[in-house]
């Protein structure tokens, strides 16, 4: 009986989790660069299971070989992955947006560290440097980009940025070797230990990428979620209505 | 649960303030030299109950991390310097800015900036804004004059009826590096901040400063359809997200119910 209680708190438990990773999408539906989060569960079935394997005996007549594992449905939240599907592009006209078209990101140096982001709504900071909104310095080839004041900037297709004409800076676009290893640090960037690679993603000036978020598909997790979660609840109910019901029987005396 | 309901009440306050952003941008459709703003939002900070990379029970290291974000957060409201609608109003002392630069009012006593030229005359026959600031270096036009010239590169001349110059002033126009940076205090005037760089005085048509229009205004730059969309998405958004409250509010009705 027990354990049927436990199955119920531990789905009940991996909902609201899934809830809470669902809502922050929600929250983040018009960040500019923000890639959505899933989930995925797993049961721990087996290593449930594998608490009740009593030693192994070798011969046959000894029975207990393949002793009757208990089955005990207990999910719980095993993986979060980003989806780092491409978001659409908006148009705004300011040149100084940039769009990533591909895989790639834009590399940021923040304190000594360089972080990566796919949010191109850049601006220039009092010092004539290409930031972030939060003033982080965008970087290209290696270093922060100085931007001569009051010239037309254009970026083309591969990065390379010129003012009046003038080849400025390349900017620095990467991809990563495994994105799974990719942790988000808020103020829209991630951080990343691994191998970069060359990208051969494309930037668009002018352009800002939404983010990836779908309404309709987070709507529907969302109540899929609380249908699970009002049906666990049931299941806890059930199984404390029967306890009562055998702990109500034992303990009365038959006329 | 409780994590989930306020990650949503993050997420109405920064659509709350993406709407604000553009209400005021349609408030101010037809204000001249008006530049548009945009609220940019970022994500607010992740808690991390798994780190990438850890080792889990049967000794295998995770490929992945599990990490919670707890919502959104506006970071700037970004103004866009683009150039406005311009209208030929037919009136001399109208003054249009083709390309950066902005004029310099005095604002008591204080440099403030500004691109809306519907200059007027004062009681002094000094050239000022519609809210009374005089431009910048003054401009008395004699009571003599018939008329007044603009030429592109910021000549103003106050000639007689023979074409004789009675008064003339060179006017500099000023650019920023960082034009978004400068501070919006209303009545069409920016003032100089940290973080839009010292202005840079040039002549209008030298280098990258735009050139003089007599006769025109610039109307703003915002864009109604543009605004309509973005109003429409905001909206959806705030929408979403008070479901994804009355959700986690209900699942906390469930929890609740389970103890009876």
């Amino acid at each position: 009986m027990r354990d049927s209680m436990f199955s119920a708190l531990f789905g009940a438990m991996s909902n609201e989790h899934r809830v809470d990773i669902t809502a922050n999408n929600l929250a983040n539906i018009n960040t500019t660069g923000y890639k959505r989060d899933s989930c995925a569960f797993q049961d721990t079935f087996l290593r449930f299971a594998h608490d009740y394997v009593v030693d192994s005996k070798p011969f046959i007549r000894d029975k207990d070989l393949f002793p009757e594992p208990k089955i005990m449905a207990r999910p719980r939240l095993s993986e979060e992955v980003v989806d780092l599907s491409q978001g659409a592009l908006q148009s705004t006209g300011n040149p100084l947006d940039l769009a990533i078209n591909g895989d790639g990101f834009f590399k940021i140096q923040k304190g000594a560290d360089v972080f990566y982001t796919r949010d191109g709504s850049f601006e220039m900071s009092p010092d004539g440097q290409l930031v972030t909104s939060e003033g982080y310095p965008v970087l290209a080839g290696g270093g922060a980009v100085n931007i001569p004041p009051g010239g037309e900037v254009s970026i083309d297709e591969s990065g390379v940025i010129r003012v009046d004409g003038q080849n400025v800076a390349q900017l620095d676009i990467v991809e990563i070797d495994d994105p799974k290893g990719l942790k988000k640090e808020g103020e829209n960037l991630f951080s990343f230990d691994g191998n970069e690679v060359p990208s051969d993603s494309t930037v668009k000036q002018g352009f800002i990428e939404k983010s990836n978020v779908e309404i309709v598909t987070e709507m529907v997790s969302m109540i899929e979620s609380q249908r699970t979660f009002e049906m666990y609840q049931k299941m806890l109910t059930g199984t404390d209505t029967l306890d009562k019901t055998v702990i109500d029987k034992v303990g009365s005396v038959r006329a | 649960m409780m994590r989930s309901l306020w990650t949503a009440a993050t997420g109405m306050v920064a659509q709350q303030t993406h709407i604000d952003v553009l209400s005021n941008n349609l408030a101010n459709v037809n204000t001249q030299g008006f530049k548009k703003s945009r609220a940019e939002f970022e994500d607010l900070m992740y808690q991390t109950m798994q780190i990438a990379g850890a080792t889990n029970q049967a000794g295998n290291r995770l490929p992945t991390g599990m990490q919670v974000g707890l919502g959104v957060k506006p970071v700037t409201v970004h103004k866009f310097f683009s150039q406005g609608t311009f209208q030929n109003t037919g009136n001399t002392l109208d003054v249009a800015i083709e390309g950066r630069g902005f004029f310099r009012v005095d604002y008591n006593g204080e440099d403030a900036y500004t691109r809306a030229g519907a200059f007027e005359l004062d009681s002094d026959g000094r050239l000022v804004t519609a809210q009374g600031y005089p431009l910048q270096p003054e401009f008395v036009v004699p009571p003599e004059t018939s008329s007044v010239v603009i030429t592109e590169q910021g000549r103003f001349s106050a000639l007689d009826k023979n074409g004789v110059e009675l008064a003339g002033v060179d006017v500099p126009i000023y650019d920023f590096i960082n034009p978004p940076g400068l501070n919006a205090i209303g009545k069409n005037l920016y003032l100089e901040t940290e973080g839009s760089g010292a202005a840079v005085e040039g002549v209008p048509g030298d280098d990258q400063f735009g050139t003089l229009s007599q006769g025109y205004l610039e109307g703003s730059n915002v864009e109604l359809v543009d605004e309509m969309v973005g109003l429409i998405v905001g909206q959806r958004a705030y929408e979403t997200n008070s479901k994804a409250m009355t959700t986690s509010d209900s699942m906390l009705q469930t929890a609740i119910n389970v103890k009876r």
